[in-house]
């Protein structure tokens, strides 16, 4: 019976389905995102001004870049805005997707898509909006400093390198957790209603309805915006090149826009290799911080296991 | 059976060597040893009428839109119909264009590379990817065959010709900047335009107690737009010397008194609170204005930017230009005016595209292709131009009064070459170190001796690393 | 009981004032800007240079008839659908197969293959500009909006792959093999209880491609050269560009609100789909 059937039984194997379902996309992915990056790795080993050819030269950008102060300079700013603006951003969208999802306000349907426009407005007009916002003589912050009484008199605050560092934070959190909202949305709202009638019975508080039963259910959908909120150590970029270029003297330069300078910046004078070279320790250290994240959660989630 | 087959073999690699060789001789016999070709030629240049040749340009639109350029490949066609110029326009503008080109050189296909380019790298220039076209200056103008290009196109001989002495693409506009500045505010302060450093102070000081600030500038991209005024007070200060020490990439070029004058008087000027208190965070749209609004009587700024500007202004506003007043009084000022020039051809093409390229690159050269340009804020280099009256009633105020400063008897005109490229990541940094100097310097975070060192172990580094 | 409810009820009503004004607080913060971005697209550009946050004097819906021709919106527009449309089915297609057997499925090599998969989103600071265009050219993929669909489908599979088999793995286990007891084969279980249930995400990964998509100018700019076949994309940013030497910023920004028309609709439109309640129950039965 089975050598007969053989031939079509393979097709309908479990084997077969496996195989034939991952091809497309290992095919599509190895080609347009593995070939471009791998034939890349060269750069980093050279010295290529972007026009003619590159040089090579070993490990002499890395040599350059242990002694770039600058850089680290940069580096510490991107861990600044991550530990303060990725919790923000997480629990922010955490807790306000959950209220739009389960509470039965009439406006939050509304609320739903209105606060997904941050992510939407050009960062072009956002940026132009902030530095209007902080501006000396005609900006809102100062406005509501002075309505409440703090005066402040004509005071620019992107001028000022630590008002600058800091209030940057504030555009930051404005934009940032829009598109995590969105992912939490999509996962709360596949937790199936029955979990949360028995919790109600049982006169549980919305605090323990979101922590206790959502978060479990969606706890893949966690990790994996864990896993973005790490990546995005070194994100934080566009914005900062907009609103103050890395200024006032390199007080908000992030790693994003020291690169962008090193490899667009001055004409006919460019280092491609180098900014290659940093890109190349970045993945390093989001390598290895991932990778002690992960130990971390899956120790997290046995002890919670056997607990 | 060995012989036969083997004879079959040679047959056929001698037949083909002889197609080959004909075919590759065909192509030469149309240029004779001289150069000159047979049949119907053009009588400006001696170019055959019946052979179809394609141009294929690339163009990225910036400052002064494309109407110049479209009308001169629509002219040249008409004149030359055995011609086709084949234009790509990148609308997206210049960053656009670089990252086009640079994917197609890495990429290695002569085929795609572009015959005319708009602009190119030194380093590139340098490697011999280009054709000179030296020749074009000796020749004279389609539409004046009177005048000779090097005796109307007044540059300093550092723009035309590269370090290697050949001519890669002719100087056809200059980018001039200095500073702007409010006539009538100027006018109500009873304030003349200063034409040295000192009567510049005292302006400042005048300005400065009505209550406006005197100064104003794009401070996030300090680098750039602070040496479109200030930048050219070290050479005021440090004469020829300073010139060529630039252009020969002189050792300690930043610590040397010109350049530390030039720091000490922005130092200077921001502990008298004469540079608007904002400036480190503006970019060059909020600088523009505060100018506007008169909140500050003036601005350092390019032409072919100031040609946005008097878009935006209010009906009444009304506009002054003048070199940045860095001299000694007696001296001359000087003013930036760097020529940039465009048309590169690439080397590895036919012969006679290479030609008619040529030949496109001198019709760009047109006065009323010229015309065309000036009115969209362009300058045009030939100093021809501005003797026309016609020519020069029609186009925008902000080049009329950029080419006025050029004519005045007591300026110097200083451009930007070098003579050679120095690329490396250290030198890369030197502008990103100015920037953050120049804004610590004016927030009062750095002295001007330490603003100097800084940029200077920098410039160090980077030529300590082109030893290699 | 009827105390224990009348106490739950009163509860609920303080936490829920609090909570409402909260989050009236915040659409403010969204709404506000919004407001300015639309009266500037209003004004002149003089006014535009006198003040910031002033008010236009009169409405000049002119920017707005500006801006649409520059944007050159017609065969731009065309192209946009096609190019959106083809990335996204293409890309959902493969992600959704590949996710399916990633996150259902235990066989050996299957974490390697997902860790293959997810690492490149670690190796974000190389810059693949000259690379990708080699290869597209190897591929012969230039100068077609047909190659773009291919390298967009391909360009957005790991970010993709991250949520929807996250999403997969939560998903109960009982519908797949209700439907294996029936007799269904593995391809019709994805197609009829894999895929259905994993509406949600599979809408969510599409607003984040359409984003992507709809916003990218780089790759068109790269690779395409004739300019009857660009997107939208390249005319917005064409005009941004433009802007440093013109100022014209109220057409500018009267194009921008333009352009985040489709992507508002197509929003709106998707997430009104993922917050429908799955029927799961139906499907039960």
């Amino acid at each position: 019976m089975n050598t007969t059937l053989d031939k079509k039984g393979f097709f309908r194997s479990k084997t077969f389905f496996i195989i034939a379902s991952l091809t497309p996309i290992l095919f599509f992915y190895t080609l347009f995102s593995v070939i471009p990056k791998i034939t890349a790795f060269y750069y980093p080993f050279t010295e290529y001004d972007g026009i003619s050819e590159p040089i090579w030269i070993g490990l002499k950008n890395f040599a350059t870049i242990a002694k770039d102060a600058d850089l680290w300079g940069a580096m510490k700013n991107n861990l600044f805005y991550w530990v303060i603006a990725t919790p923000i951003n997480f629990f922010a969208a955490l807790i306000v997707s959950f209220i739009l999802v389960k509470k039965p306000y009439k406006e939050n349907n509304f609320y739903r898509i209105l606060y997904y426009f941050p992510a939407i407005l050009p960062s072009v007009i956002t940026a132009l909006m902030w530095q209007f916002a902080f501006h000396g003589r005609y900006g809102i912050f100062n406005a509501l400093l002075n309505a409440v009484g703090v005066n402040v008199g004509e005071f620019y605050w992107l001028t000022n390198a630590t008002a600058a560092k800091w209030a940057m934070i504030i555009p930051m959190v404005w934009g940032g957790w829009a598109g995590n909202m969105l992912i939490f949305m999509g996962a709360i709202q596949s937790v199936p209603e029955s979990l949360y009638e028995s919790a109600e019975l049982d006169g549980a508080t919305d605090a323990q309805k979101l922590f206790l039963i959502t978060v479990p259910v969606i706890w893949e959908t966690m990790k994996t915006m864990i896993f973005f909120s790490i990546i995005g150590l070194f994100g934080a970029f566009e914005l900062i090149l907009i609103m103050t270029n890395g200024g006032p003297a390199g007080a908000t330069e992030v790693v994003g826009t020291y690169m962008y300078k090193i490899a667009f910046g001055a004409e006919g004078v460019a280092a491609f290799g180098y900014a290659a070279a940093i890109g190349l320790i970045l993945f390093a250290i989001l390598g290895c911080v991932s990778i002690v994240a992960f130990r971390f959660m899956d120790r997290g989630e046995a002890i919670e296991m056997a607990g | 059976m060995f012989w036969k087959k083997s004879a079959y073999l040679i047959t056929t690699l001698l037949l083909v060597t002889m197609v080959l060789a004909f075919v590759g001789c065909g192509k030469k016999t149309d240029v004779a040893e001289d150069g000159t070709y047979d049949g119907e030629v053009y009588p400006e240049n001696g170019l055959p009428k019946n052979k179809k040749v394609k141009i294929r340009a690339i163009y990225p639109v910036a400052g002064h839109g494309k109407e110049h350029f479209e009308y001169a490949v629509k002219t040249f066609e008409e004149r030359f119909p055995n011609i086709t110029v084949e234009v790509r326009y990148i609308d997206a503008g210049l960053e656009a264009y670089r990252n086009i080109v640079r994917s197609l050189l890495q990429a290695g296909d002569e085929n795609e590379i572009y015959d005319w380019l708009y602009e190119a790298e030194l380093k590139l220039v340098m490697d011999g990817k280009f054709e000179p076209q030296d020749e074009l200056w000796e020749r004279s103008f389609f539409d004046q065959p009177e005048s000779k290009l090097k005796d109307v196109i007044k540059v300093d001989e550092r723009e035309v010709y590269s370090a290697d002495g050949r001519i890669y693409r002719l100087p056809n506009s200059l980018l001039i900047t200095g500073l702007f500045y409010n006539k009538r505010l100027f006018r109500d302060y009873g304030i003349e335009q200063p034409k040295n450093w000192l009567d510049f102070v005292k302006a400042c000081e005048k300005i400065k107690k009505q209550g406006v600030y005197p100064m104003v500038m794009d401070g996030k991209h300090a680098e750039n737009y602070f040496s479109f005024g200030w930048g050219t007070v070290p050479f005021a200060v440090g004469g020829k010397k300073y010139i060529d020490d630039v252009y020969y990439y002189k050792p300690d070029l930043y610590i040397s008194k010109a350049y530390v004058t030039y720091l000490e008087r922005l130092e200077e000027f921001a502990k008298k609170g004469y540079i608007h208190p904002g400036t480190a965070s503006f970019d060059h749209t909020q600088s523009q204005m505060e100018f506007l609004q008169g909140k500050a009587a003036m601005i350092t700024n390019g032409t072919w930017i100031a040609n946005e500007m008097k878009d935006v202004a209010p009906a009444d506003f009304e506009w002054g230009f003048m070199p940045f007043p860095g001299n000694a009084p007696g001296q001359k000022r000087i003013l930036s005016a760097p020529s940039s020039g465009t048309g590169y051809i690439w080397k590895n093409k036919p012969t006679l595209v290479k030609q008619w390229v040529k030949e496109f690159n001198l019709w760009l050269l047109n006065l009323d292709v010229q015309q065309i340009f000036a009115r969209n804020g362009g300058i045009p280099s030939r100093s021809d131009f501005v003797e026309q009256e016609e020519m020069v009633t029609s186009i925008s105020p902000s080049v009329r009064i950029a080419l006025e400063a050029l004519n005045e008897p007591d300026v110097l005109l200083i451009g930007s070459a070098r003579s050679r490229v120095v690329s490396n990541v250290e030198m890369a940094k030197v502008h990103k170190k100015q920037g953050d100097c120049y804004i610590a310097l004016i927030t009062g975070k750095m002295s001007a001796k330490e603003a100097a060192k800084e940029i200077n172990d920098q410039y160090m580094k980077g030529l300590a690393l082109e030893e290699r | 009981m009827a105390s224990n409810e009348s106490g739950m009820v009163r509860k609920l009503e303080a936490k829920d004032v609090v909570l409402r004004v909260l989050l009236g607080l915040w659409a403010l913060v969204i709404i506000l800007p919004l407001i300015w971005v639309f009266y500037t697209s209003l004004k002149t550009n003089q006014e535009f240079f006198m003040g910031a946050w002033q008010l236009p004097k009169s409405m000049q819906w002119n920017n707005y008839y500006r801006a649409w021709s520059q944007l050159g919106i017609g065969q731009s527009f065309f192209n946009t659908v096609i190019l959106l449309a083809g990335a996204m089915v293409l890309n959902t297609l493969i992600v959704a197969l590949g996710c399916y057997t990633l996150a259902r499925f235990d066989f050996k090599g299957r974490d390697v293959i997902y860790w293959y998969i997810i690492g490149s989103y670690f190796v974000t600071g190389l810059n693949t500009m000259v690379t990708g265009y080699i290869l597209m050219r190897k591929l012969g993929l230039l100068n077609s909006l047909f190659g773009l669909i291919i390298n967009y489908a391909g360009g957005t599979i790991v970010f993709n792959t991250l949520i929807l088999t996250a999403f997969m793995k939560g998903q109960p286990k009982e519908l797949d093999e209700a439907a294996y007891i029936d007799g269904a084969s593995y391809w019709q279980t994805f197609w009829h209880v894999g895929l259905p249930l994993a509406r949600p995400a599979l809408l969510t990964i599409n607003v984040f491609n359409f984003m992507g998509y709809y916003n990218n100018f780089i790759s068109p700019l790269l690779y395409i050269r004739d300019p009857e076949k660009y997107p939208l994309s390249v005319a917005i940013y064409s005009m941004s560009q433009a802007m440093t030497y013109r100022a014209d910023w109220v057409t500018l920004f009267a194009g921008f609100v333009i352009m985040m028309i489709p992507t508002i609709i197509v929003y709106s439109i998707f997430q009104s789909y993922i917050t429908q309640n799955l029927n799961i129950g139906a499907l039960k039965g």
